[in-house]
């Protein structure tokens, strides 16, 4: 059990300082956004495995800080008493409770989301019509050229009627494609999971990089899937006369001025062809989740059966 | 498709058709109504009562509604703060908060309120638009930083209403 204490700990320690540090740096993530994304997303649901991970070994490790917390569970029916039970007890009792409340902190947050995504769509509802020419699509009668998507509901993507007027068609289905890859590749789940990753634990800097890192390139995975069906003329085009807007609270962020020229300055450059990041970044995701899952399996394994 | 304040039969009969099956059945109705009910206010003039509504929406409407559904339905978006209530001898007249044109608006605001770099594209909005419309949007702005949200304007980053970090 001290090697598997051993490695939860170097897990958590390589996946939620040095992981963000090196994806954040990392110049793949330029022209392969989606890779990257891959990558955070592993490191994420990783480190959040090897937290679980440690947690469990200390509140059932005899030895460690929450010693005998199932010895307490087992005798505390029995009349018998003992002071090393009773500070065992304390100290899980004090994990658990430090546990509860970090991650309590998220759960008014996801609920704050799915509210204003509710409210957002029953105001959309008042005036809003039904496209006609798009299944999937919400119009909004107003001059600003403005598009978004509410994940959600029958029609998730918001396209204003300026930005029909102002958009050639081309453009305009661009634009639809970029929407339909956010809501296809579930990038809101991704962010509210950020989200509330952030919120639990903000000071693991792997979740703090991942909050301004991931946003954009979430807009870039996004904009390269425009590119494929559309070209990329299209799509700086497209985006050049448009407002993307991010989805009301807690969804879609990231368009603006900074990471915009940024969006289009990549669209420029040439596309990069090596084909060795994708599969490099799959792996490296498969591994991060799979290597801190293993060792919980293994700690739950060894756990010894009298609990 | 480009006339702002939409006659309210054919668009409600839209939301009808369009969203029908997939938000279910009662709620589907249930903002098919309050859409119709604000369309003829937005359209009005003046505030109306419950009973002209009631008139407004039957002369356009396949189905007959009853005084007391428009009623209803009016107390929920006073309740919502869509409408306000004006009296009027015994009863009321129901008068729409705001503009089509703001509610329109303060909607798109509401999608932009998240954003990381809201000031920017608050800019390129601005840029992008007639001087009237700019103006309206900052009209609609100042109500959202003073109003009792008291969201965060541009610049201020994620701001009060994320409190994130």
């Amino acid at each position: 059990m001290l090697v598997l204490g051993v490695q939860l700990v170097f897990l958590v320690g390589a996946l939620g300082w040095c992981a963000g540090a090196s994806l954040d740096g990392a110049s793949f993530a330029r022209h392969h956004p989606a890779s990257a994304v891959l990558c955070w997303t592993g490191a994420v649901l990783g480190l959040w495995a090897s937290l679980f991970g440690l947690v469990l070994l200390l509140l059932f490790w005899p030895g460690a800080a929450g010693h005998g917390f199932a010895e307490m569970l087992s005798t505390c029916l029995t009349p018998h008493s003992h002071p090393g039970l009773l500070w065992g007890g304390l100290g899980s009792c004090a994990i658990a409770v430090l546990c509860s409340v970090r991650l309590s902190r998220g759960v008014p947050r996801a609920w704050r989301t799915v509210r204003s995504r509710r409210r957002h769509r029953s105001m959309l509802r008042l005036v809003a019509r039904a496209d006609d020419r798009h299944p999937d699509v919400l119009l909004l009668d107003h001059p600003l050229p403005v598009a978004y998507c509410l994940p959600a509901g029958a029609r998730s993507i918001v396209i204003s009627s300026g930005a029909r007027t102002r958009l050639a068609p081309a453009e305009l289905a661009a634009v639809l494609a970029h929407e339909r890859a956010h809501l296809r590749q579930r990038h809101h789940a991704l962010l509210m999971l950020l989200d509330l990753s952030h919120a639990a634990l903000p000071w693991l800097p792997t979740f703090r990089r991942a909050m301004t890192a991931v946003p954009l390139l979430l807009e870039m995975a996004a904009d390269d899937a425009a590119v494929r069906r559309h070209g990329p003329e299209t799509v700086r085009s497209a985006l050049e006369n448009l407002a993307v807007l991010p989805g009301p609270s807690g969804t879609l962020a990231a368009a603006g001025d900074r990471p915009l020229t940024r969006r289009l300055d990549r669209l420029d450059a040439a596309a990069d062809t090596r084909s060795i990041t994708r599969p490099l970044a799959r792996i490296a995701a498969v591994v991060s989740v799979a290597a801190p899952l293993t060792t919980v399996a293994l700690t739950i394994a060894s756990i010894p059966p009298t609990c | 498709m480009t006339v702002p304040p939409g006659p309210p039969a054919p668009v409600m009969r839209d939301n009808g058709g369009g969203g029908n099956g997939k938000e279910g059945h009662v709620g589907d109705l249930g903002g098919a109504l309050e859409r119709a009910v604000m369309d003829a206010l937005w359209a009005a003039d003046e505030p109306l009562r419950v009973r002209e509504m009631l008139n407004l929406l039957n002369a356009t409407s396949a189905r007959r509604l009853a005084y007391n559904t428009v009623q209803t339905v009016a107390e929920r978006l006073t309740r919502k703060g869509l409408l306000r209530r004006v009296p009027d001898g015994q009863a009321f007249r129901y008068a729409p908060t705001q503009s089509r044109d703001d509610f329109t608006v303060a909607l798109m605001l509401d999608a932009l309120t998240d954003s990381p770099d809201q000031g920017a594209i608050l800019a390129r909005l601005v840029e992008s638009v007639p001087e009237a419309d700019a103006r309206r949007m900052l009209d609609a702005l100042n109500a959202r930083a003073t109003g009792p949200e008291a969201g965060p304007e541009s610049g201020s980053g994620v701001g009060s209403d994320e409190a994130r970090g």
